[in-house]
């Protein structure tokens, strides 16, 4: 009966402290990770008793900061996951903050066999303008202890943190332990430290025009380094493109676990809310409070596998189009593409931005639309 | 005869803010016309705006009743508006009347308006009794005032009431020297139907009425009547007068004023200023009537968003019936779709007609810089008039083009000359003549283009002046000046919204600034976008708008969407609210930005 493909996001929102640009959910109160892990596993337990035709091929642990967990609580999740679903892992990630990546050795015995390092910037003066905890030494020790350990590691790098901010630099040190590069571009968001201390003017952040040089130096670097770019901020050598986050842009179906975890599964989006508290009590999507924003329409569901396949560098699949919505895309959207001709490309089966447009794809992807 | 010699019809004339408006309360009060508990501020201003304004726009009669001296009589007070603006209703209401009172503020003395409401007054033959009021506050001058009025006016102001119409204090005197000082009217009851229509308005239960002045003879329901200027002829359903409302009576006749109603359609169907005769009986020459207003100023008024057109042209046809001085028709804008080409009497009015359709009408408008109606003369030896810039001929087939210019008349403290001199040289002004009225006031007279008046003129007054100087200014005839129009090309191609009509000098300046203004507006396109000011095929002044390098969410974390979805939906509703000009996308806000006045420049 296992049948259907789908990936586990299992969140984990504890952290030493919060960053001044996250607004994610976290805390940083740990007294309670014994009973959030005890919770995480009751929710696999209520999906997998729902769902129990699905087979998982991706693991992803994600925060907040995973790396804090201790090697029991992890073991007990996996175990969890393991016992209960159906698998067929072909990856299964974790992130891992520079500062605690003192158990990189023992995740492997729970089949990890991706580190995703929260590295952010190799510059000190930028890494403690953001609020992070550790220093560019750090991150680099954390990632040659991952490099020696595992074959697939990712950094994560945060652009736009400062005007005169070296990139290229930081790039380059990193380049012999990863295998794969997230580069975020820097968002101030609503109600976090960061947007405070600006409103304050304690602190400042690169101009828009800056941030878009400095990833397209980025771009650029990776692209002469043989990391190539497989969706709007990530880039991989070849073979080592996130499959996880993949099934997230072309609408692969996914769990999420934990508070405030999305999934999407059958064709329906719905995600726990963001409440530590709610979350120990049970209101989670194993017992049927998950919250779902609106119901999709048939058009919606095309609406969102147009935008999530664009932000991808191969663009949409038309084949897969037509097995899921049973249109042809391209007479179907003829006249749209017509008229944004200049930004889009259509050849070997695949409508795709052109590179040098990635970056102001929301307005082309509205006009498509 | 004996019952007209009970009757006085009369107006109140004033400066802005003088307290006319004020006064009319004191009186209607006073006699008893409306109660105490059914005062609000300012009963003739019947609209919000007028109200919370401070100004008069529509004209309303009230017929008060006054005891004096043992007998009853009756008065007729006719509401003018006080704005330079309605100078045109100001001489409608009095070309019903025998008298005007005439109030000047103690504290201001006599101003620009206060002196053209006296020559229109005198132009209709009116007697005019002077009255000083806000003799209360502390700044009071009033023997000054007095004199000034004898002096300036050269009117008798040694008996003029002292008066607050704030307080109530001396109303009595102005009531006594109505009946005692302005002459009563002196028509034939008996002679043939002949009144004078002095207003129309349209009442939802009983039509199109005119307001009416009967000259000579009655009319009572029933009567057969005939319209003077077209000849149409129509049975009068109903005569009355106003309290202020509206209360019918049997008859009208020779000295009253009153409406009637005929089962008229539509306000269009009465001509203000025609005579109203009796079909049976009637009389050979009409009354003396006015002259059609001309709009002075000119502006489209469009739909921020574009499906409200019909909406906008039944409340522009709404606000017509009873405002038969706004013209309009139906214009195409290339930027802004359609929309509609209106005529106002002034800035002020087309800022009550702005407000009114916002407010009345819910609508969500754009109106482009305001324009004058220019003279061009083509090489063919063919004049045309153009209000709208865009319909301004090729310069290379005009002869020559003459603008609108008025006579302007500022009252100010002589420390502002030196200041009000600069200002009127900056905007093209003629000096014609400067008098001291006495110590503290003086009288400068100017020639200036329309158009300047019409850009910023009295805001750069009023701030060059701390507000102390006062305006008004009349139609004097068109001058020939080095006009041309300046065009705006938004990545080459031309928005006609934004063009306008201005003199050659003051063309740099000018499109600096709104080429400045433009990039500040536009948002970042996926393409560079030259502005350019263009005079003919000139570039005069460029700015450009970057490419837009960022327009992503970059982060999707954790297979969280909505946010983007969020965002990409907000983006493709804004696409409905925005023009398109060639391939350059607007937002319709951005349009009000710019057109907006800039006044502090």
């Amino acid at each position: 009966m296992t049948t259907k493909k789908a990936g586990l996001y299992i969140h984990i929102p504890f952290c030493e402290k919060r960053c001044f640009y996250c607004d994610f959910f976290s805390t940083t109160d740990k007294n309670f990770i014994d009973n959030y892990v005890r919770e995480l596993v009751n929710e696999i337990k209520s999906i997998v008793n729902k769902n129990p035709d699905y087979t998982l091929t991706t693991i992803y642990i994600g925060g907040g900061t995973p790396s804090l967990l201790s090697v029991k609580s992890l073991g007990e999740i996996a175990e969890s996951v393991y016992g209960d679903f159906h698998c067929e892992i072909k990856e299964f990630t974790i992130e891992v903050n520079p500062n605690s990546a003192q158990n990189l050795r023992f995740y492997k015995d729970f089949g990890i066999n991706r580190i995703s390092l929260g590295v952010q910037s190799l510059n000190d003066d930028i890494l403690k303008k953001i609020g992070r905890l550790h220093d560019a030494k750090t991150a680099i020790n954390a990632l040659d202890a991952a490099a020696n350990l595992y074959e697939n590691v990712s950094a994560d790098i945060i652009l736009g943190i400062d005007e005169n901010q070296d990139v290229i630099s930081d790039a380059k040190k990193m380049l012999p332990y990863v295998k794969h590069l997230s580069a975020y571009m820097l968002k101030v968001e609503d109600g976090t430290p960061l947007q405070k201390r600006l409103q304050q003017r304690l602190t400042s952040v690169a101009t828009e025009d800056a941030v878009v040089n400095q990833y397209e130096k980025f771009y650029k670097f990776c692209m002469e380094y043989g990391i190539y770019r497989y969706e709007t901020s990530n880039f991989a050598r070849p073979g080592f493109e996130g499959k996880h986050n993949s099934s997230y842009w072309d609408m692969s179906d996914y769990f999420g676990i934990g508070a405030g975890a999305h999934s999407f599964v059958n064709g329906r989006r719905y995600y726990n809310k963001p409440d530590l508290k709610s979350y120990l009590e049970g209101a989670h999507s194993g017992n049927g409070e998950e919250i779902t924003e609106r119901e999709y329409s048939f058009s919606d569901t095309i609406e969102e596998f147009i935008m999530l396949s664009l932000r991808t560098e191969k663009g949409i699949n038309i084949s897969e189009f037509y097995k899921r919505f049973n249109k042809d895309f391209v007479a179907e959207y003829g006249e749209k593409l017509k008229k944004t001709a200049r930004y889009v490309i259509s050849e070997n089966g695949f409508v795709r931005i052109r590179p040098e447009f990635m970056l102001v794809q929301n307005g082309i992807i509205s006009e498509l639309l | 005869m004996d019952r007209q010699k009970h009757i006085r019809n009369f107006c109140i004339v004033a400066h802005i803010d003088h307290g006319k408006s004020t006064l009319a309360d004191r009186l209607i009060e006073k006699t008893g016309q409306v109660s105490q508990r059914e005062i609000k501020d300012q009963m003739l201003d019947s609209m919000d705006i007028e109200r919370e304004r401070g100004i008069t726009i529509k004209l309303t009669p009230v017929r008060m009743f006054y005891n004096y001296k043992g007998e009853e009589y009756t008065l007729n007070l006719i509401d003018t508006p006080g704005h330079v603006d309605f100078t045109y209703e100001v001489s409608r209401s009095l070309a019903a009347c025998e008298g005007a009172v005439l109030v000047v503020d103690a504290t201001q003395g006599i101003e620009a308006q206060t002196l053209t409401n006296v020559y229109l007054a005198l132009d209709h033959d009116l007697e005019i009794l002077p009255v000083i009021n806000k003799i209360d506050l502390p700044s009071a001058n009033p023997e000054g005032v007095r004199k000034e009025i004898e002096d300036v006016i050269g009117l008798d102001a040694s008996e003029a009431p002292l008066i607050s119409a704030k307080e109530g204090i001396n109303i009595e005197d102005v009531l006594n020297q109505i009946i005692e000082k302005l002459p009563c009217p002196k028509g034939n009851e008996n002679a043939p139907l002949k009144t004078l229509i002095f207003d129309s308005f349209y009442d939802n239960y009983k039509g199109a009425l005119c307001f009416v002045r009967v000259v000579d003879g009655s009319v009572k329901a029933g009567d057969k009547i005939k319209m003077f200027s077209n000849g149409k002829e129509y049975d009068v359903t109903e005569v009355g007068i106003f309290n202020p409302a509206l209360v019918p009576i049997k008859e009208l006749r020779a000295g009253d004023v009153g409406y009637i109603a005929a089962s008229i359609k539509n306000v269009k169907d009465i001509s203000v200023g025609d005579t109203i005769t009796s079909s049976t009986n009637p009389i050979k020459e009409p009354l003396k009537g006015y002259k059609k207003v001309q709009p002075m100023v000119f502006a489209g008024i469009f739909p921020l968003d574009g499906s409200k057109y019909n909406d906008l042209r039944d409340a522009l046809e709404k606000l017509n019936l009873n405002d038969a001085s706004l013209d309009f028709e139906p214009e195409n804008s290339i930027a802004l779709g359609s929309g509609f080409r209106c005529g106002f009497l002034g800035l002020l009015h087309m800022e009550i007609i702005e407000e009114r359709l916002e407010r009345e009408f819910d609508l969500d408008i754009i109106t482009t810089a305001p324009s004058v109606s220019y003279i061009v003369t083509k090489t063919s030896g063919e004049v045309v008039t153009v209000d709208n810039p865009t319909h301004l001929p090729d310069p290379a087939y005009i002869e020559k083009i003459e603008e609108p210019i008025v006579k302007a008349n500022i009252f100010t403290p002589p420390e502002y000359v030196g200041a009000i001199m600069e200002l009127c040289q900056e905007k093209r002004g003629v000096f014609l003549d400067l008098t001291y009225l006495d110590t503290s006031r003086v009288r400068i007279l100017y020639s200036i283009p329309l158009s300047e008046i019409v850009y910023d003129f009295f805001d750069n007054l009023k701030s060059r002046t701390k507000g102390y100087a006062s305006l008004d200014y009349e139609l004097d005839g068109y001058r020939a000046d080095d006009l041309i129009k300046l065009d705006f090309l938004l990545n080459g191609d031309a928005c006609d919204a934004l063009s306008l009509i201005i003199h050659r000098e003051k063309a740099y300046g000018r499109a600096r600034q709104i080429a400045e203004k433009l990039k500040d507006v536009i948002p970042r396109q996926m393409f560079e976008i030259p502005i350019q000011a263009a005079i003919g095929g000139k570039i005069i002044a460029r700015e450009t708008v970057k490419a837009l390098r960022k327009d992503v969410l970059a982060k999707c974390y954790g297979g969280d969407i909505t946010r983007k979805k969020k965002l990409l939906e907000k983006q493709k509703e804004g696409k409905k609210r925005m023009r398109q000009v060639g391939n350059v996308q607007i937002p319709s806000e951005a349009f009000l930005s710019i057109l907006k006045f800039d006044n502090d420049n």
